[in-house]
């Protein structure tokens, strides 16, 4: 049963991590309702998901569940991009009016739907996991023998504490002065999932790896311990990336990180150029 | 202007790629007891194919942090994953679903 409760204890916390941080660097949106319904969504994904398994991976020609996450991660990759670029232009604009009237438009997390692809994604990838091997579980051992899935649920519900426990540290603690430039966290979260995206795609042969093993940081930190499994659901890590994996993260972030400033510029000389004519 | 036609010539580049026609393939299965064989032999610098057939009854994932693959197995189902070419050294993969069923890919010359 304790072996059951931390497989699916670490499943929920890989996708609980992405959720809290990019929860946490959104504050001062209220987001609530997308977090709620991007977990719905992605619960209702994660069993439908879970049931088409065997059909997703013999669909193309054995390379299905491969191109499917690659899919998802594009995607998030997409929103997360989306949602960054939309932060720092509302961001601002939030900013100037609530000098004026203080709480009004403040908290307004309109437009902000990007999120919830984002956390149906993460949710997704993780609760279809969860979904097949408690399933499994039910099947193979029926309920007579239902400590294990007991030890399941009570994963689940451990996983949950610990994110939630995990975004209210991140907000609170002051830590979230490094959320101040929530640009960079989510730049550098887009900018893991769409090189772990390349990686799978490189892997297969849909893509040219440019080096398979460019270069190797086992030594600082191991892909296969604790630390290294954290920074790759979180920056997409990886002790010995392919070259693709490297150009990929690289321009993602680059590309993500120069649209918000050339935006945030092309505002505030909108800005400029309003007040010269008042 | 420069990342744009990098991630160009990326893309048109997969299109002519190889078709990965000389993948090494390995076998695998996994059995009540764990995997078996529980260590794979390869020569390194090679693309690599591991396939894998699941003689349990309960659904499996084969992960490797460091070549790169994670994919789940229905009970009884057959799955190929993919990596390499690899360095010469000792590789690691795991079943995700179980703790302690393990394995290792050990790439060296022949």
């Amino acid at each position: 049963m304790l072996a059951v409760l931390l497989i699916v204890f670490r499943e929920v916390l890989e996708a609980g991590l992405i959720i809290s941080i990019v929860a946490a660097a959104c504050k001062g949106l209220t987001i609530r309702l997308q977090v709620v319904s991007g977990i719905v969504l992605g619960l209702l994904g994660a069993v439908l998901l879970a049931k088409f398994t065997s059909l997703i991976e013999d669909s193309l020609s054995g390379y299905g569940q491969e191109v499917f996450t690659a899919s998802i991660l594009a995607i998030a990759t997409l929103m997360l991009a989306w949602q960054n670029i939309w932060m720092s232009v509302k961001g601002r604009e939030i900013a100037e009016k609530s000098r004026q009237n203080i709480k009004g438009l403040l908290l307004e997390g309109k437009g902000s739907f990007a999120i919830v692809i984002v956390i149906a994604i993460a949710v997704l990838r993780e609760g279809s996991e969860v979904v097949l091997f408690l399933y499994s579980l039910f099947l193979s051992s029926g309920l007579t023998e239902n400590s294990m899935l007991l030890g399941g649920l009570l994963g689940t519900a451990l996983g949950v504490l610990v994110t939630y426990s995990l975004y209210r540290g991140i907000v609170m603690i002051p830590l979230r002065y490094i959320f101040s430039s929530s640009n960079v966290i989510l730049s550098l979260i887009a900018a893991g999932l769409s090189s772990q995206a390349v990686g799978i795609l490189a892997n297969i042969g849909f893509l040219p790896q440019l080096g398979s093993q460019v270069w190797d940081s086992s030594f600082l930190l191991s892909s296969n311990g604790w630390g290294g499994v954290l920074a790759h659901s979180v920056i997409g890590y990886t002790a010995t990336p392919m070259g693709v994996q490297i150009l990929t993260w690289c321009t993602v972030l680059c590309v993500i990180s120069l649209t918000t400033q050339r935006l945030k510029q092309s505002h505030n000389q909108n800005k400029d150029t309003l007040n010269a004519t008042h | 202007m420069l990342l744009r036609c990098l991630l160009l010539a990326s893309i048109f580049s997969a299109l002519s790629l190889p078709a990965y026609a000389e993948r090494l393939t390995l076998q695998l299965q996994l059995n009540a007891d764990g995997f078996s064989p529980k260590t794979l032999t390869a020569p390194p610098n090679k693309a690599i194919k591991i396939e894998l057939i699941n003689n349990t009854n309960k659904v499996a994932e084969l992960e490797s942090y460091d070549m790169k693959f994670e994919k789940i197995i229905v009970p009884k189902g057959k799955i190929s994953v993919y990596t390499g070419p690899l360095k010469a050294g000792k590789y690691h993969f795991f079943n995700d679903y179980a703790s302690n069923v393990v394995g290792i890919v050990n790439v060296k010359l022949p």
